[in-house]
Order: C-alpha cells, then sequence, then structure tokens
C-alpha cells in the first residue's frame, strides 16, 4: 500500500506535494514549482505533523462579528456606567 | 461456457459473434475482464496554494472524468470542481465575502479576497494527469484536495 509523503521547502511545513506519489514524480514537481531537489526534503506524515506542531501559530485575526461583539460590550460598559 | 451470439437475419438463426477476427469466447473473456477491472480512484493531496506550476498526480488507469473538491486548512474557504472528457472544467467555489461564484477552472481557492490559486487540468496521460496551478495576487495558506477518479 502506498503511503502518504510530504515533499516540503527545507525546514519548513510549506508543503509542494503531499501525496502518494512516487519520489519521482514529487521530484518532477519540485522542478514545476520552481525549486531545486536541494531546496525540498520528503517527510513521512508522522515527521510532517510533528514538524506542524512545532509551527508558531499567528493570532486570529478579529472578525466584524468579534468587532461588533467588542464594540456592543464597551457601549453596554458606558451605559451601566462602568 | 455459453457462446456469445447474434441474431443473424439472413439465416434466420443465432450464430456465434466474431468481430475483427476473435472469435466469441474471446470477445466473452474480455467482457468479464472489463467488467471487473477498476474504474474508480479516490486520491488526496496537500499543496500551498502560494506555489505555481504544473503538479503530476499518479493514477492507476487513464482517466476519463474527475471530481475535485478541496479547502484550505483551517478556513471556510471551499472549491468543488468538474472535469471531463470534452476537456472542459467547471467549479464553484466559495469567496471570502461567503458568496458562491463560479469558473472554468476545476479547483478555485480564494483564502483572502483578490487572492486566488486556481488549477486547471493541464494533461491526461495513461497513469497520470497533471493539474496547471496558476495564482492571482499573494494566496496564503495549505490547501487539501480531495478528488475522485473515473474511467470506464
Amino acid at each position: 500500500m502506498k503511503s502518504l509523503k510530504y515533499c516540503v521547502i527545507k525546514n519548513t511545513v510549506t508543503v509542494i506535494d503531499g501525496s502518494e506519489n512516487s519520489i519521482e514524480s514529487m521530484l518532477v514537481n519540485v522542478q514545476n514549482a520552481g525549486f531545486t531537489e536541494s531546496e525540498v526534503e520528503i517527510l513521512t506524515e508522522e515527521e510532517y505533523q510533528a514538524r506542524k506542531e512545532l509551527e508558531p501559530v499567528s493570532p486570529k485575526e478579529p472578525t466584524q462579528e468579534d468587532y461588533l461583539l467588542d464594540l456592543d460590550f464597551r457601549l453596554s460598559m458606558i451605559e451601566l456606567g462602568l | 461456457m455459453s457462446t456469445l451470439k447474434q441474431y443473424d437475419s439472413a439465416t434466420g438463426k443465432f450464430v456465434p459473434v466474431a468481430y475483427s477476427g476473435r472469435d466469441a469466447e474471446s470477445i466473452l473473456n474480455s467482457l468479464v475482464a472489463h467488467k471487473a477491472e477498476t474504474v474508480s480512484h479516490v486520491a488526496s493531496f496537500t499543496r500551498d496554494v502560494s506555489i505555481t506550476g504544473l503538479q503530476v498526480i499518479e493514477v492507476p488507469f487513464k482517466v476519463k472524468s474527475i471530481i475535485a473538491i478541496g479547502t484550505v486548512t483551517g478556513t471556510k474557504i471551499f472549491s468543488e470542481g468538474f472535469w471531463g472528457e470534452n476537456n472542459s472544467a467547471r467549479a464553484l467555489y466559495t469567496a471570502p465575502d461567503e458568496n458562491y461564484y463560479s469558473d472554468t477552472s476545476i479547483i478555485a481557492l480564494s483564502p483572502s479576497s483578490g487572492n486566488f490559486a486556481i488549477a486547471y487540468v493541464q494533461a491526461i496521460e495513461d497513469y497520470t494527469i497533471t493539474l496547471n496551478w496558476q495564482k492571482s495576487g499573494s494566496p496564503i495558506g495549505t490547501a487539501t484536495i480531495h478528488l475522485l477518479f473515473q474511467t470506464h
């Protein structure tokens, strides 16, 4: 059975090809994406997931709903004189 | 084994079929083998949406049609598309304004306003298909794409 592999830019979690493709096809996709073989590495599913967990999570950008909820909260505070 | 026959109007009888120099048993064996063939295949891949270029995907047969669904991980962005042997594709995708839009690609992802990653079917070979990824603006994120390939 074929296994899932992740061809990523070295030391990153930027995936060029995360699939069951053969390594040969992955390297073709690397070239097609404008990278060289030395710029990438092929990780197993476990290695990729482990690296992803180490990635810093960027703070979530507030949505319009978040802004409205915050505004409503602030107005309520003013109305209540708090 | 029963013999494959056809009606011969000249003689008024059913006679063994023999097309292209093949006897009836050979044709019947081909039909039985064809019925047992795998005619569909599901595959998935992930790919950073900022990366453009051709992407080869291995398949176990020559593809006749494709259904593709996809998202950008961690978002509500969604794309659903089809491709057929008339070399035509259509996709419906959700944009950041939460409306659905139509496209002539097989995968269209818009992770943020004005930024698109779009895939077209570039080539169909015997055991591979090739997608051509293009982008508009600066799309960010990792796409997860599920594909159903069909043949006959």
